[in-house]
């Protein structure tokens, strides 16, 4: 979004934004979008004090700038006014970890499963690092990614390259191999990029944000150039290429060219195998289990403007029994649900929606965002997995 | 995927768009709402008047029955009917006639020989109830009203947090627990009014039975008026709305505005979506143009021999096609209502939405040919 202070006058004050924020619901006494994104900007802009601790507890989930008519950068401006307050003391280290899932992957990985039997004992000490001792921790899982050669034909081929992400790259790489197998079997030629975390944990850190974008799109560009579509089954990445990369850099930044091209041949997984379903180039047999399963949309799969293509693909599936819960913001958002101040208010925000599984009372919870997956696992005990699973399994794949 | 029905494409999420929806929906197809954010009449209370309409005309019985079967069914009950006529008060101190509204504004209608009681907060800068009944009471008395209006005023309790407006509490007012606390807190201010009128206030999402259950705890019957935009009765009927439809099978693309219509020999191929990354493309068989005439976005219809924006106001012919400026359809499967539709503004907005947004709906779905 062009950042002017032109756009702050398409906020008409209509408090939309505020009727949708997930903080607001559960913490009357926030300010809200409207002051803290829009109101308060002025004054930002203008070189005012405009600082509030609240900044801080804003989760980034974006349905404010969704509910905008006008599409003024509300959680955008938030985002910003978040970088520039300093951080001292433990939080200061421990958002400095949480910025750099990768680093934390690679070092979980290496060591594993040292290391998630070390994640267990450290349970009750994690207070001390600022980390809620009542949260449960995702473990390291050691797997390399690779393509296994399911597409038969050579011709008519489309080239991909899969961006794992660190969720799928270092806890559940399970679903990775899910990915690249249905891809093949829709007749893609797969290739499994290199490459770290997408940088949106660092979205309050910028220098580390930049470095992250820069390295991506160095690896990205290159296959974007020879003709492959990069695909992302996790929509936290699929957000941050496409609505983040390109508003890291200025006008005349020879990176932004550059992140508009991977921006604008982003796919998010679900989204593709739409495309390739509607082409003819995969066919579906019937779903014969029987399972009950319930989708929950996360919200920056809302943020990518898309719809739900999972909900669709698989709700067009014969024998397929889905039901689409509410889209409402599961609380988790990223690494805010980790934080030891900010645990309560993840759950809270997350009780209706616990609320409505309960009442739903499915086989199985399906939904892309692993976050949004270990929130639910721990609100409500079920199991979650990312719709790919269920997907490669109908397939028979 | 259901490939045999036919698909319809809407774009705009006000009152005509939704009622397209629901029309279509109704006749089979396949729906697609593609709306900015929330349409207009989550700005107001959602009250409808017949009053310039021709009530006998086509489809104007039709299209209301199945709105109220459609507001009841997303549990925002609708009240009246096309022939009633009901006078119901705003903040501001004036009447306004409706033919239909929401159960809880229909209930703060004008009643013969009442006493009401409007209930606010001291220092809430929205809304003040004092001058609120002295309005009221004036021009009901030169209007030859025999109602009465007493304002009851709460000192600001301590469990409203944030800012003290009427949407911030609406917002509190959603949790069923602070509607209790505050049903107690009103009961005593009565003193035998027949009446409770309140601003909107009573949550954003509240549904009919919890509104009853408010009733019921504070022992009589409550009304709600408008005052300032955002309206919590709107954003009720907008919420409560998109959820029924959902539920019907409608699909909504929020948040990204509609910014292209493709052609290709005089038949509308795709809606093209402002969405990060790149456009998104939409394809259908039929689409509705509901973009309405406040705070829309421009609308640009793009052919091989050129590119024409969507004007602030448009004509259609008895189908609901979109007409250009020879009065011919500009295509064959392109069809409008809401305010866009020159004719559609002033004080049947409502209704006009209801009819108009009735007839593109089951015209695209049914395929209508001139």
């Amino acid at each position: 979004m062009t950042q002017n202070i032109l756009d702050l006058d398409g906020c008409i004050k209509c408090s939309y934004c505020n009727t949708v924020c997930p903080l607001l619901t559960v913490r009357p006494d926030y300010p809200g979008p409207k002051k803290l994104g829009s109101d308060m900007e002025r004054f930002r802009r203008e070189g005012l004090a405009g600082d509030s601790d609240w900044l801080d507890y804003c989760l980034g989930c974006g349905q404010c700038e969704l509910a905008c008519p006008n599409q003024v950068g509300i959680a955008e401006n938030i985002a910003a006014a978040q970088r520039n307050r300093k951080k001292t003391g433990i939080k200061r280290i421990r958002d400095y970890f949480l910025a750099r899932p990768a680093l934390l992957g690679k070092i979980g990985t290496m060591a594993a499963p040292v290391s998630n039997w070390a994640l267990q004992l450290a349970g009750p000490f994690l207070a001390l690092g600022g980390m809620s001792s009542h949260r449960q921790l995702p473990a390291y899982k050691i797997s390399r990614l690779v393509t296994v050669g399911l597409n038969q034909s050579e011709t008519h081929s489309r080239q991909v390259v899969f961006f794992p992400g660190c969720s799928i790259r270092y806890n559940d790489p399970e679903i990775g191999e899910a990915a690249i197998r249905v891809l093949e079997k829709a007749g893609c030629r797969v290739t499994v990029a290199d490459g770290g975390c997408c940088g949106l944990p660092a979205a309050g850190d910028e220098a580390e944000a930049l470095a992250a974008a820069r390295s991506n799109l160095q690896v990205l560009a290159a296959w974007v150039r020879q003709g492959y579509q990069v695909i992302t089954a996790c929509t936290s990445c699929g957000y941050t290429f496409k609505t983040r990369y390109p508003g890291l850099f200025d006008q005349d930044d020879p990176w932004r060219p550059v992140a508009i091209q991977v921006a604008a041949q982003a796919y998010d997984l679900g989204e593709i195998l739409t495309e390739l379903y509607e082409a003819g180039s995969l066919e579906i047999p019937a779903e014969t289990t029987g399972q009950r399963l319930a989708y929950h949309t996360s919200c920056h799969l809302r943020a990518q403007g898309i719809g739900r293509p999972w909900l669709n693909l698989l709700q067009g599936i014969e024998g397929v029994q889905l039901a689409a819960l509410d889209e409402r913001c599961c609380g988790m958002s990223g690494t805010y649900g980790f934080k030891q101040e900010k645990y309560a208010i993840s759950m809270a925000i997350g009780q209706p929606l616990f609320q409505e599984l309960r009442q739903c009372q499915p086989e199985q919870v399906l939904t892309e965002c692993a976050t949004c997956r270990m929130q639910i696992r721990q609100g409500t005990g079920y199991s979650v997995r990312h719709p790919v699973e269920i997907f490669a399994r109908i397939l028979g794949c | 995927m259901a490939k045999e029905k036919i698909a319809v494409v809407i774009i705009g999420g006000g009152l005509a768009g939704l009622m397209a929806a629901a029309a279509a929906v109704r006749q089979g197809a396949r729906v697609t709402v593609v709306t900015s954010g929330p349409g207009t009449v989550a700005m107001g209370g959602g009250g409808v008047s017949f009053r310039e309409l021709d009530a006998e005309q086509a489809d104007l019985q039709a299209a209301v029955e199945l709105f109220t079967d459609m507001m009841a069914a997303a549990g925002c009950r609708y009240q009246g009917e096309i022939t009633a006529s009901r006078l119901i008060p705003n903040a501001l101190g004036g009447f306004r006639q409706v033919s239909l509204a929401p159960a809880a504004v229909w209930a703060a209608g004008v009643e013969d020989h009442q006493e009401v009681c409007i209930a606010g907060w001291r220092g809430w800068s929205g809304f003040n109830a004092q001058l609120t009944a002295e309005l009221l009471n004036q021009t009901a008395a030169n209007s030859g009203l025999r109602v009465t209006y007493r304002a009851a005023v709460l000192e600001p309790a301590d469990w409203i947090n944030g800012e003290f407006n009427a949407l911030s509490i609406a917002l509190q007012l959603n949790d069923a627990e602070q509607r209790k606390k505050l049903a107690a807190l009103l009961r005593p201010l009565l003193k035998g009014s027949q009446l409770l009128l309140l601003p909107f206030l009573l949550g954003t999402t509240t549904g009919d039975q919890e509104l009853e259950e408010f009733a019921a705890a504070v022992g009589c019957p409550v009304g709600e008026m408008a005052h300032m935009a955002p309206a919590a009765s709107g954003l009720r009927i907008y919420g409560r709305l998109q959820k029924y439809l959902q539920r019907c099978g409608v699909e909504f693309r929020t948040a990204y505005p509609a910014r292209l219509l493709h052609f290709r020999r005089n038949c509308c191929q795709a809606v093209v979506l402002d969405t990060p990354g790149r456009p998104c493309v939409v394809k259908a068989d039929r689409f509705i143009v509901a973009t309405g005439t406040i705070n829309s976005h421009r609308l640009i219809l793009e052919s091989l021999s050129g590119r024409q924006e969507v004007a602030e106001t448009v004509a259609v012919n008895e189908c609901q096609q979109l007409l250009d400026r020879e009065s011919r359809p500009v295509a064959g499967n392109l069809y409008a209502a809401g305010s866009l539709v020159a004719g559609g503004q002033g004080y049947n907005g409502n209704a006009f939405a209801l009819l108009s947004g009735y007839k593109a709906g089951r015209a695209a779905a049914k395929g209508d040919e001139l």
